[in-house]
């Protein structure tokens, strides 16, 4: 228990006269651009509400793999670059620190021609906005990335 | 081609709801009694992802793992089933049983044979499953129900490919012959891993792309099996289910004759090409039999008010707490938002009736298929009703009505904090009982082959093949259900799926007929 | 027959692997025992996080540095599997336009402590705390409930528990000591004075019993260790503790968020890896920790907490809910929240049990200087002068350096996304497991396409580290861990396993169907939405098309042959 009445006690020292200086001398970080150069360049950006509909809507992905039978990009683009529409919501959607490392396929792809294997996708995710939205969302986690 | 929800008002005389088989053959049954059928259909659902082989019943004699003993014939097995199953459809439609050989025999010539199912008093055949069990079944494609191991007449050869470590052709093989030994069989098994596929790429390839390479080249094929056959003479040849994209008779055909060896292909798992090629062959067959099919989503308009929540879930709604996934939009806050619900005032009786109804005289809508990106509709238990659909639609003007709009895969059962039927908003039954948001790990259980109740949820139907309501009684008599959308069949488990569909959609679709030329206007 | 080593080590979690690398590296010949698998129990329940000890600020600052210089320690150790995760504290208030002088003062409090925080962050390479305003915190993370008067971030590092403990024991096997897997330990032997002097263990796939003999054996048990104990004759006590999360399919946000639930209690909305994790949850356990089952309530309190502070999270796809138990020290009269988190080890000399040890309580993130101090009083029990420690300074396998994912993927021509995730998992090793691909082409074939596992990751884990069942590879690699649960994975994994391993028929049955069994447990906790339709496929290919739901399984099974298949395996 003194313990606690210790550790307390320091953070009570600590509130009242250590952090007021730390503020006054700028030893303290606040704002948003503070955290953006914290995590940005690690890829660690911010989700806004468009992009979690979009996740949500890539959620409902039960990987029957329908999509990727009728995917007639599959088998164009170089094999060890894309490997089929299905990766989109299964794999590229998932995590923007992950989606870098896909960007050759995502540059890749022509989303218009996923409107065949929307159409089938038996739980309907968007695949041709998803495509769409993969792009911009690589746009948007490279500046994040650049933003020093 | 398919068509899409054009603005125009959609008039037709029977309009199905759902493109699998149930759908198709609930159309094809009523346009051969002369009407014209639309079948509205949103996406792809579980006919396309099935493995190519029909079940109808399961045969409790030819269970694999059981010295097979006396069999029953395939129709005496649906009976049998009936019997154990009260809420099963088989049981609901028991006195209508014995017109499961005619629908069998109406599926196989719609199809030209492509879906082929033996005769009425012929017992289940007994397939090599995708992980080497022993799969009873009625029949299926024509190229994957000739794989009855029954009929072999000799040692089975199971054809791999070496590339392709996803199919294993010799762990199949000796699975093969366990599961026979297991039934009192004698029965030869091997493996046979051909040289076909060789470049670096091949092991990535999915099942189109492997039947595409297979179809370009028959004759590289024959001679890469002929090389690897073993010395003892193969009576059977099983092949993984690659041999085409559309139709494997023409690949089987040639492979028989090059190689002097019966040929047929195993039944699918994942990915499955068999259930993209049944698919696409009822589409072909829908159109030339001269029925429409509108890509698009069937819904109720908005302007005839929410629908009424079926009275078992008014009372169960409570202020407890919500129902798993209530949704509350990010600029209210959280507090008091959805968590502290009164109860709804209790509709009167008859109000779901009413809704359905009305639905059905002139108040089904028509729109487009485009997926959204908006959130699914959910329960809202402090309005104590589902959210209305926003989009417009084109009017629909039918006689009758069949939903065939399958089970979760499907979209015809949906859980959006509680299960509904999206169209009509009819009652969902799990386990005798219309489901009012109850945690699911109440309705399935730990171990994963017992019964699971949940995964037999459906929309409850009379003999007639008619949607009940919650006091039982039928809300339209234009209104029918068959396929998936059905309560009380768990495919995974009860060993009954296509051939359901079948004999559910054939039903549904000749009663349809029958009630529009039976009654004019509204009975 | 025995054979005789220095160190015992019962369990195979983030204490037993950890000690039995420290023992090994000192060089102690260590024989390290699991009943089921590395990670198979607290281990691998938990929230994945190296974190600094944040909360025992208030208590003792020392505790938060030493737990900041480890976790910078493992950083160094196994740079590959760590992620860094930035939280945000909300800070909330009844009514946010007009907060009440409490509210303010627990802001500013929050402020003050999570700067002095950041005196210790830089031991771990985190970053500095940044004060947010409302609208800021609002903008960087859309999704919070407009009820904040302010938020403060703050960063930890996550971490894959399974890896961590497959790696240390890699690593323990590298440096000489004898790994057993699926293997019981059923008795204890005695030497001539009593002491413990050996262990008896049991094969789980065989039921062969071999014995081996130790000088000193260290039970390293967790929840199990008073199990163990007992059969030494000796009573361990526990305050086992409940914790059960939620498994969302993606990640919602790249942030953690701390979420307050209907008690009052913090609950965490967290990215990991790829998912995203609502945990957790802390009840006194009286059950049979070998068979966890998650309850409506629980899953219900977690979502209740997250929803309140992110209601965006209503619409995300929940895969599964999970448990695991907290092997705390026992402690009488406190509620679950307040029991120390410490560690204490146990000399069973003064029971009539001399020779043996046992550890109870601890925390993943302090494995590695747990397992220091276990191995020291190791050595004061075997009489052997004190060995320097060095699992701080030598990189664990596959840490030594971390390959650059595009170069690797144009030299392998693996997809870069699978090579990016084949190096978090292996740090250098990846480039093994690649040239293992380009040596065996049919090893390039994608096994799990969720969690972009590739056929030579599956055959790499069987060769190297210890994988003998279809469970411990979805340990080892993910697989069956993504949205599909394993629809799409199971039955060719099973495939290269029983190419790899020469499994029987009904052996390859056994593992598709404990897999599923297992995915199964977690998922029907959280049916909902998608969930139920990827259900109904998965059911469809294995129960129904598979013909595995008909199928009777074998009764000579070979794992657990008397026990159900409700094995617990997590």
């Amino acid at each position: 228990m003194s313990a606690w009445i210790r550790g307390n006690l320091y953070l009570g020292w600590r509130a009242v006269v250590v952090h007021p200086l730390r503020r006054i001398f700028g030893k303290t970080l606040r704002g948003k651009a503070s955290f953006l150069r914290n995590y940005g360049p690690e890829g660690l950006v911010p989700t806004p509400l468009g992009d979690k509909a979009m996740l949500a809507a890539a959620g409902r992905c039960i990987s029957c793999g329908l999509c990727d039978q009728l995917d007639g990009q599959l088998g164009q683009v170089a094999r060890s670059t894309y490997d089929g529409v299905s990766l989109l919501p299964r794999q590229y959607a998932r995590s923007s620190v992950e989606l870098l490392h896909a960007r050759e396929a995502i540059e890749a792809i022509d989303p218009e021609a996923y409107r065949e294997a929307e159409a089938i996708c038996p739980t309907r995710v968007p695949l041709v906005a998803l495509a769409i939205w993969l792009k911009d969302r690589l746009g948007r986690s490279r500046e994040g990335g650049a933003r020093g | 081609m398919i068509g899409s929800a054009d603005g125009a008002s959609l008039r037709t005389d029977v309009l199905v709801i759902g493109g699998g088989a149930a759908g198709a053959f609930a159309a094809l049954a009523a346009r051969e009694r002369g009407y014209e059928v639309t079948v509205v259909r949103r996406a792809w659902g579980a006919t396309a992802l099935s493995s190519g082989a029909a079940d109808v019943a399961p045969d409790p004699q030819a269970l694999p793992g059981l010295p097979l003993g006396g069999r029953q014939s395939i129709l005496d097995a649906a009976a049998q089933l009936a019997l154990r199953r009260p809420d099963h459809p088989y049981a609901i439609l028991r006195e209508r049983l014995f017109l499961l050989p005619e629908a069998l025999a109406f599926a196989s010539a719609q199809t030209s044979g492509v879906l082929a199912f033996g005769a009425p008093e012929e017992e289940n055949r007994l397939l090599l499953s995708p992980l080497g069990l022993l799969k009873p079944a009625a029949g299926g494609l024509d190229s994957i129900a000739a794989g009855d191991l029954l009929r072999a007449g000799g040692t089975v050869g199971i054809v791999g490919f070496d590339r392709i470590p996803l199919i294993d052709a010799p762990l199949l093989a000796r699975a093969a012959e366990e599961a026979v030994a297991l039934a009192g069989l004698d029965l030869r098994a091997v493996g046979i891993e051909c040289d076909f596929f060789r470049h670096q790429e091949d092991p990535l390839l999915r099942p189109h792309e492997l039947a595409e390479r297979l179809e370009r080249d028959p004759e590289r094929l024959i001679e890469s099996v002929r090389r690897a056959l073993p010395q003892e003479a193969i009576a059977l040849l099983l092949f993984p289910p690659l041999l085409s994209r559309v139709d494997a008779g023409e690949m089987i055909r040639g492979l028989q004759e090059g190689l002097g060896i019966r040929c047929a292909e195993l039944p699918a798992g994942r990915q499955s090409l068999p259930g993209i090629r049944l698919q696409r062959a009822l589409e072909a067959r829908l159109q030339q039999a001269g029925i429409r099919i509108v890509a698009g989503e069937v819904f109720v308009d908005p302007a005839l008010g929410p629908a009424p929540v079926p009275e078992a879930v008014a009372g169960l709604v409570s202020p407890a707490g919500p129902a798993l996934s209530t949704f509350v939009p990010p600029h209210v806050p959280a507090e008091g938002g959805g968590f502290t619900a009164l109860p709804p005032p209790r509709p009167p009786a008859d109000a779901l009736a009413a809704y359905v109804r009305a639905a059905m005289e002139g108040g089904l809508r028509l729109r487009g298929s485009e997926p959204s990106i908006l959130p699914a509709a959910r329960f809202d238990p402090s309005a104590g009703r589902f959210p209305p659909p926003a989009a417009q639609g084109q009017p629909i003007e039918a006689q009758a009505v069949i939903l065939a709009t399958g089970k979760f895969i499907g979209g015809g059962v949906r859980r959006e904090g509680l299960l509904r039927e999206p169209i009509f908003d009819l009652p969902i039954w799990v386990r005798g009982r219309i489901d009012g948001g109850r945690w699911l790990g109440d309705w399935t259980a730990h171990e994963l082959r017992d019964e699971q109740h949940a995964m037999r949820a459906g929309v409850r139907i009379d003999e007639g093949l008619r949607p009940l309501l919650p006091d039982e009684g039928t809300a339209s008599d234009r209104l029918f259900a068959c396929g998936g959308v059905l309560a009380g069949n768990d495919p995974a488990q009860d060993g009954a799926g296509i051939g359901l569909a079948v004999f559910t959609g054939y039903l549904a679709g000749v009663a349809a007929a029958d009630r529009i030329a039976g009654g004019g206007g509204r009975g | 027959m025995t054979v005789d080593f220095d160190l015992i080590v019962i369990g195979g979690g983030v204490n037993g692997t950890g000690i039995a690398r420290d023992a090994a590296m000192r060089g102690y010949r260590t024989l390290l025992v699991e009943k089921r698998d590395f990670a198979a129990g607290s281990s691998g329940a938990n929230s994945g996080m190296i974190h600094g000890g944040v909360r025992y600020l208030q208590y003792d600052r020392e505790v938060t540095e030493l737990a900041c210089i480890d976790s910078g320690y493992i950083q160094k150790i196994a740079p590959h599997l760590l992620f860094r995760i930035p939280f945000l504290f909300p800070i909330r208030a009844k009514d946010p336009e007009s907060p009440t002088a409490v509210e303010r003062a627990w802001r500013y409090g929050m402020e003050v402590y999570l700067d002095l925080y950041d005196r210790y962050q830089p031991l771990k390479a985190g970053k500095q705390s940044v004060v947010l305003s409302p609208e800021e915190a609002y903008e960087l993370e859309p999704s919070l409930a407009r009820d904040l008067v302010g938020a403060v971030s703050f960063d930890e590092w996550g971490i894959d528990p399974f890896r961590l403990c497959a790696a240390n024991a890699i690593s323990a096997r590298d440096h000489g000591a004898t790994l057993l897997t699926h293997s019981r330990v059923v008795a204890f032997t005695r030497g001539v004075s009593g002491e413990v002097s050996g262990i008896v263990v049991r094969d789980e796939a065989t039921g062969r019993e071999e014995t081996y003999g130790g000088r000193v054996i260290f039970n390293a048990g967790g929840p199990w260790a008073p199990r163990i104990a007992s059969l030494a004759g000796v009573e361990v006590k526990l305050r086992p503790g409940k914790g059960v999360h939620l498994t969302i399919d993606r990640r919602v946000s790249n942030y953690g968020v701390i979420c307050e639930a209907a008690d009052g209690r913090e609950v965490f909305v967290m990215p990991h890896e790829q998912t995203a994790i609502i945990g957790t949850t802390d009840d006194d356990y009286y059950g049979d920790p070998d068979d966890l089952r998650i309850t409506e309530d629980e899953v219900k309190y977690l979502w209740q907490a997250a929803l309140r502070s992110l209601p965006s999270v209503a619409e995300a796809r929940l895969l599964r809910a999970w448990a695991g138990i907290r092997p705390t020290a026992w402690d009488y009269g406190k509620t679950e929240d307040a029991l120390s988190r410490e560690h204490i080890i146990y000399d069973h000399g003064s029971q009539g049990a001399k020779g043996l040890l046992t550890m109870v309580g601890g925390k993943l993130a302090s494995y590695r200087i747990m397992a220091e101090e276990a191995v020291d009083a190791v050595e004061v029990l075997l009489g052997e002068a004190h060995r320097e420690c060095r699992t701080h300074l030598l990189p664990l396998p596959g840490g030594e350096s971390v390959p650059d994912a595009a170069l690797l993927a144009k030299e392998s021509g693996i997809p870069e996304p699978t090579v990016a995730r084949l190096i978090y998992r292996h740090g250098e090793l990846a480039v093994d497991i690649c040239k293992l691909a380009m040596r065996e082409p049919r090893l390039r074939a994608q096994v799990c396409r969720c969690e972009q596992v590739i056929g030579a990751e599956v055959v790499w884990a069987i060769r190297n580290e210890e994988s003998r069942r279809l469970v411990d590879l979805r340990r080892r690699t993910r697989l069956g861990m993504g949205a599909c649960q394993g629809t799409d994975c199971v039955a060719p994994a099973a495939a290269l396993l029983a190419r790899e391993a020469g499994l029987s028929v009904s052996e390859y049955h056994r593992e598709i169907y404990d897999l599923l069994q297992l995915r199964w447990k977690g998922n029907r906790a959280v049916l909902d939405g998608e969930g139920l339709a990827q259900q109904e496929l998965n059911r469809g290919i294995h129960l129904g098309a598979g013909a595995l739901g008909q199928a009777p399984l074998p009764s000579a099974s070979p794992f657990g042959e008397n026990v159900p298949p409700r094995r617990g395996d997590e």
